[in-house]
């Protein structure tokens, strides 16, 4: 039916007005109609209750009542009944919201009681404010003792030393810091002593509880003050409790009489202490993260050095490498000085035409041996420039960014590698899943955010593999990319930690990349890395060998320990199953003691990376990160740590795209089996709270509550396994800019652009029909100040918006369009900026949330009778929450 | 009261259209505007609604020693423009033989200010290069010694940056004008690059927004409005609202 004709039909609606009432009566009854029409328009009940309402509110209402237009009346009141659509349920809704407006005062907005929640408010926020700004004080008077303290003991300011020296050999520094001062190492001693005393001593029930109340209410005071000096001192508090808990677990928690229960009891242990190693060397690594800035290249261009830029690439797309090459070709630096080359290993002659036609080196490997590493090095010894650098296919890099990259390189001769962080400008398999892109930081974040930039501080911030630069004298040096393990990125770089050359991390998003698209992709990816770091950790361990100083050798450390994480972690979450279905105590203790222990452990390690790692890293995901890989990475980590040379290279596979919505079930069957376990347990638990010994209970409910928590993070992963369905093959990037629109007829309007991929984009205006009848427009993109304009045909439109596919451009276009959209530079930079500070509630709403939709998932997709009581359930409680009554929104009811 | 003059640097690169636009732009922003034509092609107020067979305009007024405070018209939301007037053969050399302290007068009266007071001062001047005679010149110089703010519309086309590059009488007059760059056009490389050229020999001058081509300009013209009235949500709207914004900017501070 066209617009014209629907608008007939509502016309004769009402064409029975015409003879009642005036024209203007008519009109106003026409628009109170319009405003009851539902989306769906009228139904016949409908259309007789909402006329006979307007006649009688017309008739016999005055005209406002209880500050609402009478009219309006019905839909203030029951706003859940749409009258124009009445329906059976209606008759009870109705009666149901009618008493509950008779009994219950509704809370309005300028209400007494709500300016008393207000005033009470204001009251805390004031308090809270005060007591921030005292905090302020004594921690500045604090920072002002020190800082005499130290002139007095004759030392320098060390933090800007690091920050004005970053890698002056180890005595020097030292030196500089005034670590050798005999004072000092008096005082080390004291404090070690304390400390161990801290750690060790014995304490009863109530000593504990005192000690652990004192700690978490300091902890939680000194989370206030803003500032890097609390968040150390945070960490030292979670520390003692940590070194205290697992002091106390080796010392008094194993049960020697019970052979079962003393190994699970030693495993589990053993996990703890891996764990807490994790922890400790965590502390260490993002202690204080650099924040170094770029550096400012010489005014000359002709001082600025060579590039050798190198696209790897082996089986991808086309047309995923064409984007990353127009966007090199934009790249802000002298023509002459930038030579592009892709390594094409898949030997496609469609690569050879396309670097011909744009003008960039094709370079083809007659082998294939050592996959990227190997594809590196062999056009290593074909080129010649200064310094290389590498690029992922799929990593498109923005105008900046040698601008930003190379300034330290011609500042410090030692220099050998700048490392940018991988942006993903598409969602990966677990913000797609999960539904939270761009509100939730993705797993890559904290690495990226935090832990490369505390490594960087130890002047051990390692290659990742693209998006980098590095020196060629120091890369041949070490003989190119290493080929000895399958993540040749980190052992490049710890190569040339050995050979004393720097490394250097860059914290700006001044590349963007697709992220890997499914999740078998993902944990394939992962798998990948944790084989390799566990190869390396075997064939060239950071912890030995020469050239390493001790902080490098701990990062390093860290960095590969990490992904060693897949047991513990399983341990973790079968753990409480030992006591509950095997009736085994591996824990020996009192539940209340291990309470006191174990929860301070955990709050204030968990306030501590809340704290340090705010932006990038929100509470318990990383926990939900870790469950979905520890199954897939427990083999291959143990595999490579005894058979380092077993396993090869798998290409990370990524631009396609998601047909269907389909679960997962083969990637999530060990967890589907786990979370079977942990509901047997929570069964057998609340028997045994029914039926077993009296003393036992306080253990099992210890022990269920772990295994609820076990139970949401497993559902949360269980979740992920669900593959939401991506339609577009070319990601598109939400944006909200300001472009114009150029019809054939000469006319431009204004227009937001919404989205845009390499083969399309959105925009939105205020009107879009005045695109008329034409099918081609031309959409005007900026930057820097200047302006282009591409041809598009209309996909789609209504009145807002429309869909607009590119249509073939010259070379020339290409680079322009990439230039103003992927590659503009201060695109990416805002993204981590909206990112909201961590909250460890609302974190843990989220992920709870995750868990009940992983729950609801996996039962849908279960066997037979799961998926109907599931939807049997859901429907129930859905039509039931339908009559609850609704809160109203008006000033006098 | 602030003064904005605008200049093209030959004829034909859009003046009138900036002018007329930018005070219109101006207005929006709750300022109150008055345009004042130089030009003897009387073109300012077809952009103001101001019937087409009107004659009047100082001009005409000064010529027939009338006040001319007559040739005042008001447009919408409280806009007003003064016309140059249209002006047969006896009537221009009158113009032309009027005395300088008349046209002194007429100028030190126009910048004395009004009432209801007036914000802004649009004057649309000849452009650089245009024979006119000495009776111009006295008024431009005032005009332009008044100005808080010079503006030259320069379409980024090779007459006006030939022009201004290489003709050094041109470019001595255009030395103290801020160029806006009008009628760009982002499909068609050689404007895009004659833009860039401008940009670069020209970097603290030209002005950071710039005009685009747009039909909608001179559909507006045709129906005798100025572009906001005309299409809102046109492009041509938005790039003169940010202009507009631009020139208050510009001034922040000044008197």
């Amino acid at each position: 039916m066209s617009s014209a004709d629907r608008l007939t039909v509502r016309r004769s609606e009402l064409s029975v007005l015409r003879w009642l009432f005036k024209p203007e009566t008519k009109r106003m009854f026409e628009e109170r109609y319009a405003a009851y029409r539902s989306p769906r328009g009228y139904s016949r009940i409908g259309r007789v209750l909402v006329g006979t309402w307007l006649y009688f509110s017309y008739c016999f209402l005055k005209p406002e009542i209880l500050g609402v237009p009478s009219w309006r009346l019905m839909k203030v009141m029951f706003p859940h009944v749409d009258l124009s659509r009445p329906r059976l349920g209606d008759l009870l809704r109705m009666p149901v919201q009618f008493l509950w407006l008779l009994l219950f005062k509704q809370v309005t907005t300028t209400g007494p009681s709500r300016r008393r929640i207000r005033r009470i408010r204001q009251f805390y926020r004031l308090a809270d404010l005060r007591s921030r700004k005292l905090l302020f004080r004594m921690v500045a008077l604090t920072r002002l003792t020190m800082r005499k303290f130290r002139r007095l003991v004759g030392g320098s300011d060390h933090r800007a030393d690091l920050y004005d020296q970053p890698h002056t050999d180890e005595a020097k520094s030292f030196k500089a810091k005034g670590l050798v001062g005999l004072p000092l190492v008096l005082v080390l001693v004291v404090v070690t002593f304390l400390a161990f005393i801290c750690v060790t001593v014995p304490f009863s029930l109530t000593a504990q509880a005192s000690f652990v109340i004192a700690l978490v209410v300091t902890a939680l005071i000194v989370r206030q003050v803003p500032g890097r000096y609390p968040a150390l001192l945070l960490m030292v508090l979670s520390l003692i409790v940590s070194f205290r808990y697992i002091w106390w677990r080796v010392s008094s928690t194993l049960n020697f009489d019970d052979t079962l229960g003393l190994i699970l009891g030693i495993i589990l242990m053993l996990a703890e202490a891996y764990a807490w190693l994790v922890l400790l060397l965590g502390y260490f690594q993002t202690m204080w993260p650099l924040r170094r800035a770029p550096e400012k290249l010489p005014e000359d261009t002709a001082e600025w050095p060579t590039i050798d830029l190198m696209i790897p690439t082996y089986n991808e797309d086309l047309d995923v490498v064409r984007a990353t090459v127009y966007a090199c070709l934009g790249l802000d630096w002298p023509r002459e000085k930038l030579r592009i080359h892709i390594l094409d290993d898949g030997k496609r002659d469609s690569f050879r035409d396309f670097a011909a036609g744009v003008g960039v080196n094709y370079i083809r490997r007659p082998t294939n041996e050592h996959a990227k590493a190997g594809n590196v090095n062999h056009a290593l010894k074909l080129t010649d420039a200064e310094y290389v650098a590498i690029f992922d296919c799929d990593h498109i890099p923005t105008r900046a960014f040698f601008q930003v990259a190379m300034g330290w390189f011609l500042k410090d001769p030692k220099l050998a590698l700048v490392q940018t962080p991988h942006h993903f400008y598409s969602p990966d398999a677990f913000e797609r899943n999960l539904g939270n892109f761009r509100k939730i930081p993705n797993e890559g974040s904290l690495f990226y955010g935090i832990t490369q930039d505390g490594n960087d501080l130890w002047n051990a911030s390692f290659f990742c593999g693209s998006c980098a630069v590095m020196r060629r004298d120091a890369l041949e040096e070490v003989g190119g990319i290493a080929v000895e393990t399958v993540t040749e990125d980190a052992h490049t770089s710890l190569r040339l930690h050995r050979k004393g050359y720097n490394s250097a991390y860059l914290r700006a998003p001044v590349s963007a990349g697709l992220a890997t698209e499914t999740l078998s992709a993902h944990v394939g990816q992962r798998i990948r890395w944790a084989r390799g770091m566990a190869q390396i950790m075997r064939l060239d361990n950071p912890l030995s060998g020469p050239g390493l100083n001790w902080r490098q050798r701990l990062c390093y450390f860290n960095a590969m320990l990490h992904f060693l994480a897949g047991i513990p972690r399983l341990i973790f979450l079968v753990a409480p199953l030992a006591f509950l279905l095997l009736h085994t105590y591996i824990i020996y203790a009192p539940a209340a003691l291990l309470l006191l222990y174990v929860i301070p452990h955990m709050v204030l390690a968990s306030v501590v990376n809340s704290t340090t790692q705010g932006k990038y890293r929100y509470s318990f995901w990383g926990e939900v990160y870790e469950i979905v890989l520890a199954w897939y990475v427990a083999r291959p980590t143990t595999v490579a740590l005894f058979a380092p040379h077993k396993g090869k290279f798998n290409v990370t596979a990524k631009g396609g795209k998601v047909e269907n919505f389909y679960y997962d079930w083969v990637i999530s069957k060990p967890y589907v089996f786990l979370v079977l376990l942990n509901v047997a347990g929570i069964i057998w638990g609340v028997f045994r709270i029914g039926y077993g010994p009296q003393e036992e209970i306080a253990a099992v409910l210890v022990n269920m509550a772990w295994v609820l928590y076990n139970l949401i993070l497993l559902c949360a992963a269980v979740a992920v396994a669900g593959e939401m369905r991506q339609v577009r093959s070319a990601p598109r990037v939400d944006v909200r800019m300001p472009t114009s629109i150029k019809l054939p007829n000469g006319r431009s309007y204004q227009a937001t652009l919404r989205d845009f991929s390499m083969g399309g984009l959105r925009v939105d205006m205020d009107d879009a029909t005045v695109v008329g009848n034409y099918s081609h427009v031309e959409i005007v993109l900026q930057r820097a100040n200047r302006t282009f304009s591409f041809p598009t045909r209309i996909v789609f439109s209504n009145n807002q918006m429309l869909g607009l596919r590119l249509e073939p451009m010259t070379r020339q276009q290409k680079i322009d369009y990439v230039q103003c959209t992927f590659a503009r530079a201060d695109h990416w930079v805002r993204w981590q900026r909206d990112y909201q500070v961590d909250r460890p509630g609302v974190s843990f709403g989220q992920v709870f949330m995750a868990a009940m939709r992983g729950l609801k998932i996996s039962l849908e997709h279960g066997p037979r009778p799961l998926p109907w009581i599931v939807h049997g359930v859901s429907f129930i409680l859905n039509s039931l929450k339908s009559f609850a009554p609704v809160r109203v929104e008006a000033k006098a009811l | 009261m602030r003064v904005v003059v605008v200049r093209g640097v030959r004829g034909g690169g859009g003046s009138s259209t900036v002018a007329a636009n930018l005070a219109s732009a101006l207005q929006k922003l709750g300022r109150s505007c008055l345009m004042l034509d130089l030009c003897q092609n009387n073109d300012l107020r077809f952009h103001a609604s101001v019937d087409p067979r009107e004659p009047d305009g100082w001009a005409r007024r000064l010529v027939a020693d009338q006040s001319w405070e007559g040739a005042v018209f008001g447009v919408e939301d409280g806009l007003r423009v003064i016309p140059f007037g249209e002006l047969d053969h006896n009537e221009y050399d009158g113009f032309q033989e009027l005395s300088q302290s008349v046209l002194t007068r007429f100028a030190e009266q126009v910048l004395a200010g009004f009432s209801p007071a007036v914000d802004w001062l649009v004057v649309d001047a000849p452009p650089l290069v245009s024979p006119h005679g000495t009776a111009f010149e006295s008024l431009l110089y005032t005009f332009s010694e008044a100005a808080s703010l010079r503006l030259l519309a320069v379409p980024p086309e090779s007459p006006s940056y030939i022009s201004l590059k290489f003709n050094p009488r041109v470019s001595a007059a255009a030395a103290d004008y801020r160029l806006v760059l009008n009628r760009t056009a982002s499909e068609v490389e050689a404007n895009r690059d004659m833009s860039l050229v401008l940009r670069q020999e020209f970097p603290a001058r030209v002005v950071p927004s710039q005009i685009g081509t747009d039909n909608a300009l001179a559909e507006a013209l045709l129906s005798l409005r100025t572009v906001d009235q005309y299409s809102p949500d046109s492009e041509a709207t938005r790039e003169f609202h940010a202009l507009a914004i631009w020139c208050q900017a510009s001034l922040v501070g000044a008197a």
